[in-house]
């Protein structure tokens, strides 16, 4: 299935409104009337609001800060007894702002690198890479392989967490304790190779401020991706798992983002257009399913596909440096383990004067809240899990 | 199904004796830096003063790596006040007020097998009337004072408040922290702190 280049995101430039497509690396011009026709147009504006009416309808509160959530967020549920009617998620409690612009180039990385602790290296791999192409920086051909390197170490984390999250609501909590047992050791390898359990503190505009041993970090993803293997077929195995997780949270929607988008059969990963990954051939990985299942298996399936390319990266040895062109009115990217995450930058006096992002996040969080109508409350766990959302990703960048 | 408990054994015993033992291993940059030499060092938040860094301000960042190196010591924290009574069981309800994601998901790193905090009596509760400590982590936000102020106020006493982290010690590089808005018996820094100095300073504050 083909996404068919639909919007995901728009911002204003001085009078003129601009949209980003799929498939497009350029931000195009846009009538604002269009963008206010998309369905999701609100969960582009970060507002999450559905409720609804009817005889004998209440609304249930679960939120904002309650101990079965890892993130602050308030779901307003409405209902007949156990059935969810529609829901109203409210991600504003723990809105950040964030102030990019104006700032030094080096501090405003350090804030990137903490808008999502836990994807911290595909932010600021974005925010170095785009400010390299703006100034002309050319970086050594080996930082991209590095940063490729963390980058699919990082996805390879986030699935393993997710997946975890996954089995601990589904009662499976061997499976679970295993899971965080692998990540632990993979955060401790990954603190122990670039001294940073959340890997921050390493990317630098044109460059990496702490280099370390390719190998080490390809080794440390190979042993954990052979245990995961081992786990993830327990779980296959596991009759009441995969009932579990069937048939709950099914979304069919283009705007979804990331392993959530291809659990519904869409083959867009943004890593096919991203510069860093051109010479690295690897397939999509796609299930048509569209419930938690499906995304727990795109999460399985990707896990391997990182270890391929990390194999690929490190036996390429260009030398040389490597600077892509920069194309017309160009919107960056990075794919993020939850999803593509798009960026609109402009510059003035070498300071960052105008910044418009749009991640995963507020997109998945729509389709989490239409996926889980039609199911009961205690769905709401592990199909929020199997999306990958991140609320501090909802912040406003400044 | 035989799988999980034969998985399960072939993995050994993956739990520390921490802080029995020596910590096996933490995070280089989230334990406090000191000085390697004595060129100037340069930090983007300004944790160092006259050589030392505030456990309150350093953002764990590294960039002071040219006159400093992480002391990989796991006492990263400051107790201001000690809660004997809580010796045998101590429940923790996280409150998130603003943050990046690692803090939450380092606080609860410390319930898997290798820290395995239930060993210790440490446990994670679903709301604030079972806490006998709150840990509340990330930047000041508006909207989440008055549901902090809520989580105090129905907590039974003696009662731990917790700042856990850069953001809600000084606001980090974020924002605002939360120094102004309580009073805390235990400060845990880093960003985010290691899962070693959590359980050594929620062990230290219970008086252990
Ligand atoms: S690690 Fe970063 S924040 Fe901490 S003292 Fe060094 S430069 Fe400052
Ligand atoms: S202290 Fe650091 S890790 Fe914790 S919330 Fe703030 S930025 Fe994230």
């Amino acid at each position: 299935m083909n996404s068919n280049q639909i919007i995901t995101g728009f911002f204003k430039k001085g009078n003129d409104y601009f949209c980003i497509r799929d498939d497009h690396r350029s931000f195009e011009p846009c009538l604002i009337e269009e963008i206010k026709n998309l369905d999701y147009f609100h969960a582009l504006e970060k507002e999450y609001k559905h409720n609804a009416t009817g005889e004998n309808v209440f609304k249930f509160n679960y939120g904002p800060s309650t101990g079965g959530m890892v993130e602050t967020v308030d779901f307003k549920i409405y209902t007949y007894g156990e059935r969810i009617l529609s829901v109203d998620i409210f991600p504003e409690f723990k809105r950040r702002e964030i102030k990019i612009t104006r700032e030094k180039l080096d501090n405003a990385l350090l804030k990137m690198e903490r808008l999502n602790g836990f994807h911290s290296f595909s932010y600021s791999t974005l925010l170095c890479s785009s400010l390299e192409r703006l100034l002309g920086i050319g970086i050594p051909d080996d930082v991209r392989i590095k940063r490729i390197l963390l980058m699919e170490t990082e996805r390879i984390i986030s699935h393993i967490f997710k997946t975890a999250r996954l089995c601990e609501a589904a009662s499976q909590n061997i499976a679970s304790y295993q899971l965080m047992a692998l990540r632990e050791k993979m955060m401790r390898s990954v603190a122990e190779i670039t001294g940073h359990r959340y890997m921050f503190g390493i990317n630098k505009i044109g460059g990496l401020y702490r280099d370390f041993e390719s190998s080490r970090l390809v080794q440390m993803a190979r042993e954990a991706v052979r245990e995961y293997s081992q786990i993830r077929d327990g779980l296959y195995f596991s009759r009441i798992f995969i009932d579990r997780i069937e048939n709950t949270c099914k979304i069919s929607v283009p705007f979804s983002r990331g392993p959530t988008m291809r659990a519904s059969g869409y083959a867009y990963d943004y890593r096919k257009m991203d510069p860093y990954y051109a010479d690295l051939d690897f397939s999509i990985v796609t299930e048509n399913g569209g419930d938690s299942l499906a995304r727990f298996q795109v999460f399985a399936g990707e896990i391997e596909t990182s270890l391929e390319i990390m194999e690929k990266a490190i036996e390429q040895k260009k030398g040389g440096d490597f600077m892509p062109e920069l194309v017309e009115n160009e919107i960056f990217g990075v794919e993020t383990p939850s999803g593509d995450a798009r960026m609109f930058l402009e510059m003035e006096d070498n300071r960052i004067s105008n910044i418009y992002l749009r991640t995963p996040s507020m997109l998945n969080l729509e389709a989490f809240a239409r996926g889980i109508c039609g199911n009961v409350k205690t769905d709401i766990p592990f199909a929020y899990e199997s999306f990958g959302i991140w609320i501090g990703e909802l912040g406003e960048l400044l | 199904m035989k799988f999980w408990p034969i998985n399960s054994l072939r993995k050994g015993i993956l739990t520390t004796k921490f802080p029995g033992g020596k910590n096996e291993t933490i995070s280089p940059w989230s334990t406090l830096p000191v000085r390697k030499n004595d060129s100037e060092p340069y930090c983007p938040v300004n944790a160092i003063n006259m050589g030392k860094v505030s456990l309150e301000k350093c953002i764990s960042c590294g960039r002071c790596t040219d006159s400093m190196e992480p002391s990989l010591r796991p006492d990263n924290f400051e107790k201001f006040r000690e809660k004997p009574l809580l010796k045998r069981s101590f429940k923790i309800f996280p409150i998130d007020s603003g943050t990046c994601g690692a803090c939450n998901t380092e606080l609860f790193s410390i319930g898997n097998p290798y820290y395995d905090a239930t060993r210790l009596g440490i446990f994670f509760v679903n709301t604030p009337k079972q806490a006998d400590a709150l840990a509340i982590m990330g930047v000041y936000g508006e909207e989440m004072e008055p549901v902090i102020k809520k989580a105090m106020d129905v907590m039974a006493q003696p009662a731990v408040i917790i700042l856990f982290g850069a953001c809600a010690l000084s606001g980090g590089i974020i924002g605002r922290g939360l120094r102004d808005l309580v009073d805390p018996d235990l400060i845990i820094g880093g960003c985010p702190p290691d899962p070693f100095v959590i359980l050594n300073a929620l062990e230290k504050v219970r008086g252990r």
